[in-house]
């Protein structure tokens, strides 16, 4: 574990050794993208980590291991670098510290190219700008059109068209040359990722929940840049998996999860302290499913056919890219699929994007799923155990 | 303003003869479509209401941008300008405009018609895919107005339209040009006034008067210039609603005044003709997409482009940044404004960043004043 990045007052599931080696896996990143000597390129979090490493870089899930700062002990000015850069104090806080770490180093980052997803979320493509503007380090936006269901022709046609410019372009800068044969090759790799987030998710079922909230969410959040290692992840992901399967077999839940919780599936942008997934299972929850970064592995990117046209439409497919009811609608499978009890729909604060959905989010949920749904709010200043009477409540009332 | 004031009278009587009174919010909508398809356009900027803010809120949450509330509450609470509407057309083009569509599609019961902006193109540097994907945009657009009001959109009707609002636009143009005399007979606030109602009233009604009033206007004799000594400030900002007269207001108050504007409800609007060259529907996407772009598009640099020159033409001695609260796209360039504004033509910028409500009225009047001081070197 490296001294810049330690874990404070979060309590881990120690018992699953396996976790234990990625939690320490995903506290270096930041040290191994230093290391790495290779190009590094920071990406959104929901941008597929394969386009990257198909360029021959590096992924670097940058809102993820610079905007965790509430739990590490990362030596950061919290949001100051990011206002001076021009950013508003009332902005999505995961991106103000994020791009506040981030400007925090200066020369001394290791990172060589900013990639952003115009037609996401704005304030990302915007922050990512302003990174690039302020560290001399070049930027090139990729752009997914709006979705719709009567433009998927030519909007999948509009994203393979970016796929292929940014290959030739970003290609050309790094010295690298798309090859689709290397590009089915790493699909393949990430797929198997994929399969394994899958298979730990379907663990969730269960009556006992064999792991806790703080290690599925952590776990899950692997598929942003697999940890910069993508056949070491799979390897741990493998480890993990047997050892979920083993609890599972044995009817064992989790530590800390008490005998039938209330199961909750959790939707939507995740708090910056992990010790809200903690809070869920001493209330008396359980975690039995995430959409945080289920987009990226929600089903396998086609290996076959037309490569660059399949990975386009599986992009414009990404659940989150969606119009709030369409998502909302194609989440109720994955949803229904865990059974839970009750969703938890997380927003934070100054987020303008999936936040902003929360209204049509939680109708349709109540519509069609038919069970409980609540919202929490994660904001820059407030302790996150300030919402454990919300928690608890909601819990109570779920009984 | 007479104009302006009868409009909702006037509607209501072009509705029940039978006429289709099409919204819509962003810029980037070619009202041409619109009017091609014998349809009354309206661009929905007006109404700072609280009620509606208010309204707004049991949508979206109070950290979203309070145009977009507004947009929503307006429906919700009856603003007679969007009871009178029978469809709108929503520009993808910031977060907030994605949602404003959802929200109208579930919850109020008439078309909307959204059309995807691609945010990367840029006109020196072209993505065919970009300018593609905005055509068939554009041709949806087309399809569907056709079918609402019945009328199809010949190149004959089109050609009309186009030419029309091209007059109107070169009308706008020459109002703005005055703005940058030393001693204008008009002012920003007129100005800004005939802008807002040039996107409500009926629109050869409103070339007839922009005609008219540019032919009014006289440049003054040469004694007269330089009597005006008044703060020169350009505006640059977020969407500026017609109500939403607080920083005008404060500025008037200590003795400056606006000389110039790069406001999508001001002088950004009214740049840039559609060609009636070749083939109309690509001089729409020509003209809609490569126009000064908002900043919610990738191309920064157009933008600043466009500001500085603004700058420079109306010997603006101070630029006042407005940047709706949680308004992102627009905060987050401030700092590469300021100092580029600052680098070439050594003029500073203020940031105000404010909401529909009066509340912040004292702090804002408070910045305004000790930068108007820092101007004059008191």
């Amino acid at each position: 574990m490296t001294k810049s990045a330690q874990l404070t007052e979060v309590l881990l599931d120690r018992r699953l050794a396996s976790f234990n080696r990625l939690w320490q896996m995903f506290m270096e990143s930041e040290s191994r993208i230093q290391r790495s000597g290779g190009k590094v390129v920071a990406k959104w979090r929901l941008f597929p980590p394969e386009i990257i490493y198909a360029l021959g870089a590096t992924p670097y899930d940058l809102l993820l291991h610079e905007g965790m700062t509430k739990t590490t002990t990362k030596d950061a000015r919290t949001t100051a670098y990011a206002i001076e850069a021009g950013l508003s104090a009332d902005s999505c806080i995961w991106n103000l510290t994020a791009t506040s770490n981030t400007l925090s180093k200066g020369n001394l980052t290791p990172l060589n190219m900013f990639v952003a997803t115009a037609g996401q979320c704005d304030i990302s493509s915007k922050t990512w700008q302003l990174m690039s503007r302020d560290m001399h380090k070049p930027i090139y936006s990729m752009e997914i059109p709006i979705y719709d269901a009567a433009s998927e022709k030519r909007a999948t046609s509009f994203i393979k068209e970016e796929l292929t410019s940014l290959f030739e372009r970003v290609g050309r800068r790094f010295g690298y040359k798309y090859s689709e044969t290397n590009l089915r090759e790493i699909i393949k790799r990430g797929n198997k990722i994929r399969k394994l987030l899958l298979d730990l998710t379907s663990f969730l079922v269960h009556d006992h929940v064999p792991m806790t909230g703080l290690e599925y969410f952590l776990t899950h959040a692997t598929a942003g840049d697999y940890l910069q290692e993508p056949e070491a992840l799979t390897a741990i992901l493998t480890e993990i998996r047997n050892e979920v399967m083993k609890r599972t077999e044995q009817s064992k839940a989790a530590p800390g999860i008490t005998n039938d919780p209330t199961r909750l599936y959790y939707v939507g942008m995740a708090p910056q302290d992990l010790r809200f997934w903690n809070i869920i299972e001493d209330s008396g929850g359980a975690i039995v499913g995430c959409d945080t970064y289920l987009p990226l592995f929600h089903s396998p990117i086609p290996e076959n056919g037309s490569l660059l046209k399949e990975l386009a439409g599986w992009i414009w497919k990404m659940p989150h890219h969606m119009p709030s009811l369409d998502r909302a609608k194609s989440l109720i499978p994955y949803i229904k699929q865990q059974k839970p009890d009750a969703v938890i729909i997380g927003n934070v604060i100054g987020c303008r994007n999936l936040s902003s959905s929360d209204r049509i989010i939680k109708e349709t949920f109540r519509e069609e799923l038919g069970i409980p749904v609540t919202s929490v709010e994660f904001g820059s200043s407030e302790d996150v155990t300030l919402l454990e009477p919300h928690i608890k409540a909601f819990i109570e009332m779920c009984k | 303003m007479k104009m302006l004031r009868d409009r909702p009278e006037s509607l209501r009587l072009s509705k029940e003869s039978g006429s289709k009174i099409v919204g819509y919010f962003c810029a980037y909508i070619p009202e041409e479509l619109i009017t091609a398809a014998g349809m009354i356009p309206l661009r929905l900027v007006s109404g700072t209401s609280p009620e509606a803010m208010h309204a707004g809120e049991q949508y979206l949450q109070s950290y979203t941008c309070p145009y977009i509330r507004t947009c929503i509450g307006n429906k919700a609470t009856g603003n007679p300008y969007y009871e009178m509407l029978d469809a709108v057309c929503v520009a993808c083009t910031c977060d907030g405009m994605k949602k404003l569509q959802e929200y109208w599609k579930k919850y109020f019961n008439i078309p909307v018609f959204t059309v995807g902006v691609p945010q990367t193109s840029n006109r020196f540097r072209t993505r065919k895919q970009a300018i593609d994907y905005f055509r068939e945009e554009l041709d949806d657009l087309k399809k569907n107005l056709e079918k609402l009001s019945g009328t199809k959109i010949t190149n004959k009707r089109l050609r009309e339209a186009v030419r029309t609002h091209n007059l109107i636009r070169g009308r706008m143009r020459r109002l703005y040009d005055y703005l940058k005399e030393e001693s204008s007979s008009i002012s920003w606030r007129d100005v800004f006034q005939i802008s807002h109602a040039g996107f409500l009233v009926d629109r050869p009604e409103f070339l007839k008067e922009t005609t008219r009033i540019v032919g009014e206007l006289k440049t003054p004799p040469r004694d007269e210039k330089k009597t005006d000594t008044r703060t020169r400030i350009m505006l640059y900002g977020s969407v500026m609603a017609l109500e939403d007269t607080k920083v005008l207001d404060l500025v008037e108050r200590a003795r400056a005044k606006i000389v110039a504007d790069a406001l999508c409800t001001g002088s950004r609007f009214w740049r840039k003709d559609v060609s009636l060259d070749g083939p109309l529907m690509e001089g729409l996407v020509e003209r809609y997409l490569h126009n000064t772009p908002c900043p919610n598009m990738t191309d920064t640099a157009m933008r600043l482009n466009y500001v500085i020159a603004g700058a420079r033409g109306s010997h603006a001695q101070g630029m006042i940044y407005y940047s709706l609260k949680s308004c992102d796209t627009f905060r987050s360039e401030v700092k590469i404004f300021k100092e580029a504004l600052k680098k070439e033509l050594n003029i500073p910028t203020l940031l105000i960043e404010t909401e529909y409500s009066p509340a912040d009225i004292g702090t804002t009047r408070t910045k305004i004043e000790a930068f108007l001081e820092m101007l004059r070197g008191v």
